[in-house]
């Protein structure tokens, strides 16, 4: 049974989705709670949940920097991001920062259960406006000497065919592999992003006690 | 006795991980199965794939295919010429490669049809391909090819290997055998003639002449005419040896297809994928010019073996945590290893004993871990002392009960005495009879003690966050800032070979003089880029060594003391870090302990590396200087190429690569231009520019210093000129008139752009508004209905509840669609073709119809204005709604294009259908009204679907 956490301050969203999730028989959601800092807390205690759902805008620490926090010490975690609107530029920041995935929350709840069981089967949504910022995220200049973690021509291929707007199947189809190799590449290139950002998260844990 | 959770937590550290670093696709190399790899005379590796072939320069990886003029993506063999040619053996014939051009000459097309698999070009000058099933070629001085096969005496026509020995006989290895030429004639050798295996992979020549050869059954060295075979009866790990590198006073190193080994006088040392190899099938084995072994695998791309200085252990060989704070050694040799999570590990030498909370251990955020006098171990943690005795954790007894955040044990051996600093509550002093705490009440000016040390003279020293504290019979002396240490936040001591004291602190790390009172510090000024310095240790070559948040250390202080410039006293440090295989980079305070075979364990937040210091090679060999590129005024320019520009086009930069594969990101370029630049500068960045060059003639030089600070003698240099100015005076009024000019559109924009800012503030500001408040009530109605309708209920219920539901979220998708247009990030033609496709395929994807795009005519970047962007999007929006509620299309073309600030937008589809008018009347009406409200036109046709064009101009 896969296990979900939820962080997000507007209470009463917070509680529909937690009760409508723990009702479903293949899913348990013991820990919703309204900051970053609460959800590390029950990290410290308890075991991580299999995926958390966490809210951008919140008190506190900003749930992008909570993904930086939480990837770093629990990797293991997937964490999709809630957001009211389709924002790309906040999307996009907190898919580097290490989300891999994003619903936006008037998602209807059926539907954002099918969503994590998807993350949770091995898939990767990326849309075009997503998928171009990505193509620029790697273009940067400054990234150039980090020459390991840049696009390999395939990934790219990938990518520009999202921004192109093709589905996975078409894309699978114009460079003749499989769907399944095309999750597998684009579940890659959020590892890419990932791997960017880490850098910046180096605090460690220790550091307060040397 | 055991306990039975105890005998569970033991097990194995399996292996450990060499330093081994890797190239494959995720670095850039074009594919992962690599057949032969070539070190050039310019000093880049070249990796030939089944998919391209790669020119590495220790940071880039740049590949050719076939449009670039290969023959054949799949590269078999590369060699080198004399003129600094590449001759290139590929599935379809030979290319040869000068600078970036790749062709075939004439005389090589028959040669197309086959797989060419080995190339050599003898000592006579002619040339020698080898071909997968048409035997070998030969080119002579006049072009000449002439093909022999087994017709000729061959033992075959498969050829895998070519090879020439001292006394100039050709010898070839093939799928059937080993045959020469000798002066004229082919003879050739099988398992009648003493051969293991007829089917042969490789072949090298050592220094003695003598051959060795790669079969199916073991290495082959062919001495006195004599075959010697080597295989797994004596060690070597799989038979099949796919290649040989560098065979020389009876060594050489092997790739087979398990794996590679080092062959010593027959004797085998062998590489698995358990020690860090990416692949176990080893197509090829070069040895580079600063003594690094590259493998290429089958699979695994390239592989370059650095040296056995690190032997790395992390969770996945087997430790429970990779937060390593702590070692020491008992007196059976064990050794224990404290981590921050994981518990106290035993370590006899071949298997691993966990002490953790489930065996007893106090806290398994363990800081400190010491053995004393009575072989009992204790164990410092977070929530105080364990003492492990004979297998068994127990508490301490009750006189140190209440310690908590226990970061240093120290036993005084000669008195019995013990000392135990906290992290938050001063030191405590057990003198044998009483416990005393020193604290900032009393002795200390801080309350973190972080190290103890006894010095010769029976002192103990204590690093505390409030300087150097010593402790004498009683007496403290400190010793802070105001002594000349670079912090009071001192993190540990060490004691050199001399007895001088060497401080670690916040702030860089000092050589102590305590009876003058003076330090000698070394922090961020000195080349180092970090201040952090947690521990130091000395080896037996007198180097130290200092562990810090980037790496390792090694400080020569001899050669500091020597230095003459502030760059040769740089160059007395020499950083290691995980690119030379350190486990990672950052190192734990107490993290270090010094064996008695001369190895260093060092504690890291990514494990444990165990470090052999007299095994850790100076490097001899500097790195080449490349221009990977020359910009000048704007342009690219070949390095070859001596250039004259005008006066006023002098700006310059330069690109170098400094190439090495031991610590590429670790090279020191020196560089000066000869004509401005007085003295040499040093710099990590391979960008240099000049930004203003005065007119003259110039040659810029430059060379490069290796990470063991080894600098290259060879100078590579560019030279160009920049003419004088003909009109001194007309360059001057342009210059006066460009400042006026310039003063009025500062002012002029200096306005504009304030009032453009204030109205996007506004934008930004009402965007956000209505994301907090109205978008988050009509969510939370959204999900409301949604969970009602899990319940049962009656239709008429349940049929309200999901139109509740659809509306609240039609409301949130027009708020979204508003917030979008309104703020000021989203300001691009980009952003707003990526919503457009967002929407179409959200809508319409799902229904099976194919959406065909075309933007290409438009300029991603460009600015629109808001309610152009708007509109268009509506009346796109609008559109793609129509053809989902009333055509039967399968097929829809969007199109935007611009031409200068005109701009069409088309959306047609192919349905039969068509509309029925009435009900799309308000959706039609509204693009003709969001149409009229940018002062664009709007056409609409609805004979076959649906044919919407929208054309206007930006402003």
């Amino acid at each position: 049974m896969a296990v979900i956490g939820i962080v997000e301050d507007n209470k009463k969203i917070r509680d529909l989705i937690q009760r409508y999730l723990d009702m479903q028989d293949e899913l348990q959601c013991p820990v919703a709670v309204d900051s970053v800092e609460e959800m590390l807390d029950y990290l410290e205690k308890y075991d991580p949940p299999d995926v958390l759902l966490m809210d951008i805008q919140l008190p506190g620490m900003s749930g992008i920097k909570g993904i930086g926090i939480i990837k770093q010490k629990y990797p293991e975690i997937e964490i999709i991001m809630l957001t009211i609107y389709h924002d790309s530029h906040k999307i996009f920041d907190s898919l580097v920062a290490g989300a891999s995935g994003y619903l936006l929350k008037h998602t209807s709840l059926p539907e954002i259960k099918e969503s994590i069981q998807t993350l949770i089967e091995g898939g990767a949504p990326m849309s075009p406006q997503i998928a171009r910022k990505v193509i620029n995220h790697f273009k940067k200049p400054e990234k150039k000497s980090k020459v390991e973690y840049d696009l390999t021509p395939r990934e790219q291929d990938i990518v520009n065919g999202l921004v192109d707007g093709l589905s996975y199947k078409l894309i699978a189809d114009r460079f003749d592999i499989s769907i399944d190799t095309v999750r597998a590449h684009i579940r890659n290139i959020y590892k890419k992003l990932h791997v960017n950002s880490k850098a910046e998260v180096i605090a460690k844990s220790l550091r307060g006690e040397i | 006795m055991l306990t039975l959770v105890f005998i569970l937590s033991a097990g194995d550290l399996i292996s450990q991980q060499l330093p081994f670093r890797s190239y494959s696709i995720q670095q850039g190399l074009s594919e992962s199965v690599v057949h032969d790899m070539y070190e050039g005379s310019r000093g880049y590796l070249w990796i030939a794939t089944g998919y391209g072939l790669n020119r590495f320069d220790g940071t880039e990886i740049r590949s050719y295919y076939q449009h670039h003029g290969l023959n054949n993506n799949h590269v078999n063999a590369i060699t080198e010429d004399e003129e600094g040619r590449f001759w290139i053996g590929t599935a379809s014939g030979v290319n040869v490669m000068e600078r970036d051009s790749i062709w075939t000459p004439s005389y090589l097309e028959d040669l197309r049809l086959y797989s060419v698999t080995a190339i050599l070009k003898d000592h006579l000058g002619s040339w020698w391909f080898g071909t997968e099933g048409a035997g070998v070629w030969i080119l002579d001085s006049n072009n000449q090819l002439t093909q022999y096969t087994n017709i000729h005496g061959l033992s075959a026509d498969n050829i895998r290997d070519i090879t020439q020995d001292h006394n100039d006989v050709l010898w070839f290895a093939t799928s059937n055998g080993l045959t020469n030429l000798d002066a004229g004639n082919f003879n050739t050798f099988t398992t009648s003639q003493g051969l293991p295996d007829n089917n042969l992979h490789a072949l090298a020549v050592d220094n003695f002449n003598n051959l060795w050869i790669g079969t199916d059954r073991g290495l082959v060295v062919r001495e006195d005419q004599e075959f010697q075979t080597y295989n797994t009866d004596h060690g070597l790990i799989h038979n099949s040896v796919l290649s040989i590198a560098r065979p020389e006073n009876g060594t050489a190193w092997l790739g087979t297809e398990e794996g590679a080994a080092y062959f010593d006088n027959g004797n085998f040392r062998n590489f698995t994928t358990s020690d860090g190899l990416t692949s176990n099938i080893i197509q090829e084995i070069i040895v580079d010019r600063e003594e690094n072994i590259w493998f290429g695998t089958l699979g695994g791309g390239a592989n370059i073996y650095l040296g056995d200085y690190f032997h790395n252990y992390t969770e996945d060989e087997g430790l429970p945590n990779n937060v390593v704070t702590g070692f020491t050694r008992d007196s059976d040799g064990n050794h224990w290893i404290a981590t921050f999570g994981g518990g106290v590990i035993r370590y006899d030498g071949n298997e691993v004993q966990i002490f953790n909370e489930n065996n007893g251990l106090v806290d398994n955020r363990v800081f400190t871990v010491y053995s004393d006098s009575e072989d009992l171990l204790w164990a410092g943690t977070r929530s105080g002392i364990s003492i492990i005795r004979d297998g068994e954790v127990q508490a301490p007894g009750q006189l140190y009960e209440g310690l908590r955040l226990v970061r240093a044990i120290y036993e005084d051996n000669e008195t019995g005495e013990r000392w135990i600093g906290t992290y938050q509550d001063g030191v405590y002093h057990y003198d044998g009879d009483r416990l005393t705490v020193y604290d900032d009440t009393n002795h200390l000016e801080n309350n973190t003690v972080m190290n103890l040390q006894k010095d010769s003279e029976g002192r103990i020293w204590m690093a505390t966050y409030g300087g150097v504290v010593v402790y004498d019979n009683g007496e403290f002396t400190r010793y802070t800032i105001e002594d000349g240490l670079p912090s009071n936040g001192i993190i540990s001591l060490f004691f050199d070979h001399d007895e001088r004291l060497w401080v670690s602190t916040f702030n860089g790390f000092a050589r102590f003089d305590t009876e003058n009172r003076i330090a000698e510090t070394f922090d961020s000024r000195f080349g180092l880029s970090t201040t952090l310095a947690y521990f130091m240790f000395q080896d037996h070559n007198q180097h130290y060594w200092i562990g810090t948040n980037i790496g390792l250390i090694r400080f020569d202080y001899e050669r500091y003391r020597q230095a003459e410039t502030v760059v040769q006293q740089d160059l007395s440090f020499e950083l290691v870090n995980r690119e030379q295989g350190l486990v990672t980079n950052e190192m734990n305070a107490g993290g270090v302990f010094q064996d008695e075979d001369l190895s260093v364990w060092l504690g890291t937040v990514e494990g444990i590396s165990r470090f052999f210091p007299e095994r850790f090679k100076h490097r001899p060999v500097p790195p080449r200087v490349e221009f990977k590129e020359i910009v000048f005024a704007g342009q690219t320019v070949s390095p070859d190429q001596r250039i004259t520009r005008r006066h006023d086009r002098n700006f310059l930069q330069f690109e170098l690569t400094g190439i090495t594969f031991t610590a590429p990101s670790r090279v020191l370029f020196e560089y000066r231009l000869d004509g401005v630049d007085e003295g040499w500068t040093q710099s990590h960045d391979p960008t240099v520019r000049y930004p203003s060059l005065s007119p003259g003639e110039y040659s810029f030089q430059v060379r490069a210093y290796n990470s063991s600070g080894v600098r290259g003698e060879t100078i590579s240099s560019y030279d160009f000129e920049i003419a004088p100015p003909i009109w001194l005076q007309w360059w001057f009024f342009l210059l006066v008139g460009l400042i006026i000019m310039g003063g009025i559109l500062f002012i002029y924009n200096y306005y504009r752009v304030r009032k453009m800012v204030e109205i996007e503030r506004m934008r930004v500001q009402i965007a956000s508004d209505l994301h907090d408040d109205v978008g988050a009530s009509l969510t939370e109605l959204a999900l409301q209905t949604d969970f009602l309708r899990t319940g049962k209920l009656d239709s008429h219920v349940e049929d309200t509840l999901k139109n509740i539901g659809e509306h609240s979220r039609r409301i949130v998708s027009t708020l979204d669609d508003i917030v979008w247009s309104i703020d000021a990030r989203n300001d691009t033609v980009g952003d707003l073709t990526d919503r457009m496709q967002d929407h179409a395929n959200k809508v319409l994807s799902s229904k099976g119809v194919t959406l065909d795009f075309n933007f290409s005519q438009v300029n991603t970047d460009r600015e629109l204005p808001v309610q152009v962007k708007e509109n268009l999007y509506l009346i796109f929006k609008e559109s793609i709604n129509n053809i989902a509620k009333h055509s039967n299309a399968d097929k829809v073309a969007i199109r935007l294009s611009m031409d200068g600030k005109k701009y069409l937008l088309n959306v047609l589809d192919n349905g039969s259908k068509g509309t029925n008018g009435r009900k799309t009347g308000q959706g039609l009406r509204n693009i003709d009204m969001r149409a009229k409200r940018m002062n664009a036109e709007a056409l609409i046709e609805r004979e076959n679907g649906f044919n919407v064009k929208v054309t206007g101009s930006l402003n």
